[in-house]
């Protein structure tokens, strides 16, 4: 009787293998080699004036502001969100086929609360304007569609897959914090006008648990996807993801390993078959230094975990490569605090950086005594600055705006400042666009040209070498 | 093949819930038919959403999908708490719950960052993979557990079918609930032996 049962036994052992390696045969292998954004031919850009800061007689012109007849390219400044009164975070941008720009960010009463919606807005290059928020996402659309419980979504990052799709990937949790985190993604066909039943990627063996996205995604020769994302649970590493052109998940390769605390990848890619990585760090070595490291053979390998010179204060850096190698990077250039962003520039492969210009400065005022009254009087001119519309905007409207940044940058009784989660791309025509959390109410949009870029590379000779 | 990976997590979710209901003293007690009954109204309740998701549902989003492995272990655990015999001899079973403790304290410490070795990416369709996977359940069905050996092959035959919404063989294969329960199970286990040789 033993031996039936254990000839039986044997014989279901074969026809389930024979299954199973039927389908590990024909499942092609992952192929490596990276796929360079395609850039349009370059065109004679028209080159605008800097626009004439909305400013009281008698007040000195904030330090960052141009001469206003000065031709120094296109830099322009909006907020990308208008909800006011709630948190926003974690913004990502994609090119729309028409050349517009969508973006994507996090928005609810604050961060991790079960009203957190994943919005989305366009904007229109043409018009320099952005247009309504519209919700993509939701906590009950998303927890019907997954059938489980999801208790809070977190950061959203698009790609345009290699069928010309848009593909969403976005966090969400369904117990504790976002180290319960996993990534949850949809399609859209329409250029996220409406979007597929989201659906759930497993990534990790243990309950699918601690995987989060916020790198930008890019392709690989074939067509497949590689998704920057890491791992914060038990510990904290980089990985990248490798998706079919269906969306699944085919490969995945560590980065690192615990204890690195690399966390949030950004792949810069040079060549077919080079590029870098830069990370967040997340450990307590000092000097608190953002990590890098690099790929020879088209993302097959890649080199062990090395210092970058760039400080890192815990928080998240964004880059890009330009068409020539050099590279472009947006970061806190401090070791501690998110109060200062500012532009770097690399033309030695990420060895060495340099400032190209600072986006926001406020570690000024950080260990200023200042009350109420002059805090709300720096977020006003900040606002006004960062956003035409509302430097000519009537006074109550000005006010409502005030009134939503003070329950953030006055949250701890003093004034406090934040800058964060930089989003870098660069469109087809050679612009490029960034986006990044402003004081977590609104979602910051800066863009600027090749011409802008290029006058500051020439300005940047003589800039800080680090 | 692509099946509907709600449904076959959901089932299983609802079939822990329901295996662990039928071990409670009260309902054990209960004749097969009133049994079959209370099995049978809990799934309904387990099944109907409520606010857009099932209690099942609820329960999954914390659980996550439970491995082939673990739903092979709770279908004999319901079937013995139903009809009162046991389909597999514990020592079979006691065999297959050793392994999972070994190949868990093996996998999970390197699968969640301990170095840059990901064993977890071996299941991505690795042959070499497969082939040991293959040479351990002929050995087990032979020489060592069959249980063992017929959770490895259900869980390979799900993973080409596309079972779950996994496209990884260890999600098929083993899940943190069955890890912790053949840790327990192995620690009562050398408990007994221990007091039995005691007593003798």
């Amino acid at each position: 009787m033993g031996r039936i049962r254990r000839a039986l036994t044997l014989i279901v052992v074969l026809l389930a293998f024979g299954f199973g390696i039927d389908k590990a045969w024909r499942q092609p292998e992952p192929v490596f080699g990276f796929q360079l954004p395609v850039m349009d031919p370059p065109v004679a850009q028209p080159v605008a004036e800097k626009r004439l800061p909305a400013r009281k007689k008698g007040r000195r012109r904030p330090r960052h502001q141009e001469e206003p007849t000065a031709v120094v390219g296109r830099f322009n400044t909006h907020f990308a969100s208008s909800r006011l009164h709630v948190q926003v975070h974690a913004s990502s941008l994609i090119e729309l086929k028409d050349g517009r720009i969508r973006a994507f960010w996090f928005s609810g009463s604050r961060e991790g609360a079960s009203d957190v919606t994943i919005n989305s807005a366009v904007f229109d290059p043409a018009r320099s304007e952005w247009g309504a928020e519209q919700v993509v996402a939701s906590r009950s659309s998303t927890q019907r569609a997954l059938h489980r419980y999801v208790s809070k979504l977190g950061n959203p990052v698009a790609a345009r897959t290699s069928d010309g799709a848009l593909r969403l990937f976005y966090v969400t949790v369904s117990l504790g914090g976002w180290a319960g985190s996993s990534i949850t993604t949809m399609v859209s066909n329409d250029e996220g006008e409406t979007w597929s039943e989201p659906r759930r990627l497993v990534t990790s063996p243990f309950l699918n648990i601690s995987t989060l996205v916020k790198g930008v995604p890019f392709l690989y020769a074939d067509g497949s996807m590689g998704l920057p994302v890491y791992h914060e649970s038990f510990s904290k590493f980089a990985e990248i993801l490798h998706l079919d052109t269906a969306g699944k998940v085919i490969d995945k390769q560590r980065l690192a390993r615990a204890g690195q605390g690399t966390l949030q990848p950004v792949v810069l890619l040079k060549s077919p078959t080079e590029a870098l990585v830069l990370t967040r760090y997340a450990g307590k070595d000092n000097p608190h230094l953002a990590r890098s490291l690099t790929t020879e053979d088209g993302g097959q390998h890649w080199s062990p975990v090395e210092k970058s010179s760039c400080p890192n204060p815990d928080a998240a850096l964004s880059g890009t490569a330009l068409p020539d190698g050099r590279l472009l990077a947006v970061l806190n250039h401090q070791e501690q605090g998110r109060d200062s962003l500012s532009l770097m520039l690399s033309a030695d492969g990420g060895r060495t950086w340099k400032e190209l210009r600072r986006l926001e400065e406020m570690r000024g005022v950080r260990d200023k005594k200042l009350d109420e009254r002059q805090c709300l009087h720096i977020v006003q001119g900040l606002l006004q600055n960062s956003d035409r519309r509302l430097a000519q905007a009537p006074a109550a409207t000005l006010g409502e705006y005030v009134d939503s940044a003070k329950a953030r940058v006055r949250a701890d009784g003093g004034c406090g400042f934040e800058f964060s989660y930089p989003y870098l791309i660069q469109a087809r025509n050679g612009d490029f666009h960034l986006a990044y959390t402003w004081n977590r109410v609104f979602i910051k949009h800066v863009t600027f040209d090749q011409a802008w870029l290029n006058r500051h590379l020439k300005k940047g000779a003589d800039a800080t070498q680090h | 093949m692509q099946l509907n990976t709600d449904l076959t997590g959901l089932f299983g979710v609802t079939l822990a819930i329901v295996a662990l209901l039928v071990r409670l003293p009260r309902v054990q007690a209960l004749p097969l038919r009133q049994k079959a009954g209370l099995t049978a109204a809990a799934i309904v309740v387990l099944s109907i959403p409520l606010w857009g998701v099932s209690a099942a549902g609820c329960v999954r989003g914390m659980t996550g999908d439970l491995s082939v492995s673990t739903v092979v272990l709770l279908t004999l655990a319901l079937l013995r708490s139903m009809f009162g015999y046991a389909l597999v001899e514990e020592s079979n079973r006691q065999g297959m719950l050793k392994a999972i403790a070994v190949i868990a304290l093996l996998f999970y410490p390197f699968a969640l960052g301990f170095s840059t070795f990901d064993p977890y990416r071996l299941g991505y369709g690795n042959l070499w993979f497969m082939a040991a996977l293959l040479v351990l359940a002929g050995w087990a069905s032979l020489r060592y557990s069959m249980l063992l050996a017929l959770c490895i092959a259900l869980a390979v035959a799900a993973w080409s079918m596309g079972w779950y919404e996994s496209p990884n063989l260890w999600d098929y294969l083993l899940d943190p609930w069955l890890a912790l329960y053949a840790f327990a199970a192995q620690i009562k286990y050398r408990i007994a032996r221990r007091r039995e040789e005691a007593h003798a």
